[in-house]
């Protein structure tokens, strides 16, 4: 057990079930799918941080692994950015593309859950066995479906997420919002580069990408929900230069 | 007199004192439309003023430092999701094929 195997994805945990419970409150309050599909995004969030923890602290166990794949690895993402196109998107094409993410984590579900795993494969390649990697998976035809997840995820989330942004910014409306949409899509990118360079052989940096992915868009959805105060005002008025 | 009617008070001008009881209804008639025409002339030179004097169309602006900052950041996130999505194709045609 140490601080970069154990410690970081059990903060990264504890640090998305907080941000969960606070998506959740909000949707009690104000209703809307986009907050029900984030709240559900974070708890998987939180679910794959405990598995990686879990790894660290305690060792190999197949239904662990299994479901920290499917969660933390494939679904992740994708239900973050579903509920970005809930948010932005025709309610029409969000509730297509909600059947198709239903489906697809179905069938997510039994291809991993059915899969055939070598634990000792987690130390091959540029792996050295301390994070969690998908080299363990020896079906074939399982992690191909990590990135189609991941690319309709990140495109949604972070997309969506920096759209916000330069919307608010082009009308120079919502200075909280513009911040918090920056961080939001900051923190959702940071997981995908820790994963990134963790197959690149960067030892570490898929659960510090993954800490810092929670912790910036907490801090993004916090931002964008307070209004900025009048001692920093959101927009001043100003005569154009010409 | 004994009352006056007085169409102007309501739009905030000057207004022409009218004496509604003393007139026949004809007479009425003619010095109401006299007064119309009166106000509207004023209304349309005071509207008039107003246009030359207005100020240009203001803009609305961030503080300083959010003016700059921003378009920075945005263009720091648009660089890295198109390097991220080229990882994540990359990946997935297997150009990487040393990698988890």
């Amino acid at each position: 057990m140490n601080i970069s195997n154990t410690w970081l994805p059990l903060l990264s945990s504890i640090v998305s079930f907080l941000f969960a419970y606070f998506i959740f409150r909000r949707y009690l309050a104000r209703r809307g799918p986009h907050l029900l599909l984030w709240g559900i995004g974070m708890v998987l969030y939180g679910i794959g941080g405990f598995c990686e923890a879990y790894y660290g602290a305690i060792g190999w166990n197949p239904f662990i692994f299994r479901l920290w794949y499917l969660v933390g690895a494939i679904l992740v993402a994708a239900w973050l950015g579903q509920g970005t196109v809930y948010l932005l998107a025709k309610r029409k094409w969000a509730n297509g593309l909600m059947v198709l993410l239903g489906l697809g984590s179905l069938y997510a579900l039994i291809r991993v859950f059915s899969a055939q795993l070598d634990p000792s494969l987690l130390t091959t390649g540029v792996h050295t066995g301390s994070e969690l990697s998908g080299n363990a998976i020896i079906t074939p035809g399982v992690r191909t479906l990590t990135p189609i997840f991941n690319l309709y995820g990140t495109v949604a989330l972070v997309g969506g997420a920096a759209y916000s942004a330069w919307i608010f910014w082009r009308k120079r409306i919502l200075l909280h919002r513009t911040v918090g949409n920056i961080l939001i899509a900051v923190g959702a990118m940071a997981p995908a580069f820790g994963g990134a360079f963790s197959r690149f052989g960067i030892p570490g940096m898929l659960y510090i990408g993954e800490l810092l992915g929670a912790v910036l868009m907490f801090i993004g959805f916090i931002r964008a929900t307070i209004p900025i105060k009048a001692s920093a005002p959101e927009a001043t008025i100003s005569a154009p230069a010409s | 007199m004994k009352e006056f009617y007085n169409p102007i008070r309501i739009e905030g001008g000057h207004g022409l004192p009218y004496p509604t009881s003393i007139l026949s209804s004809e007479h009425r008639s003619a010095s109401f439309d006299i007064c119309l025409r009166s106000w509207w002339i004023l209304r349309e030179e005071t509207l008039t003023t107003d246009r030359r004097v207005k100020k240009p169309p203001q803009k609305r602006q961030y503080p300083p430092l959010y003016e700059r900052a921003v378009p920075i950041a945005l263009g720091i996130v648009a660089v890295a999701i198109v390097t991220l999505l080229l990882i994540i194709f990359g990946v997935a045609l297997g150009l990487f094929p040393g990698v988890g």
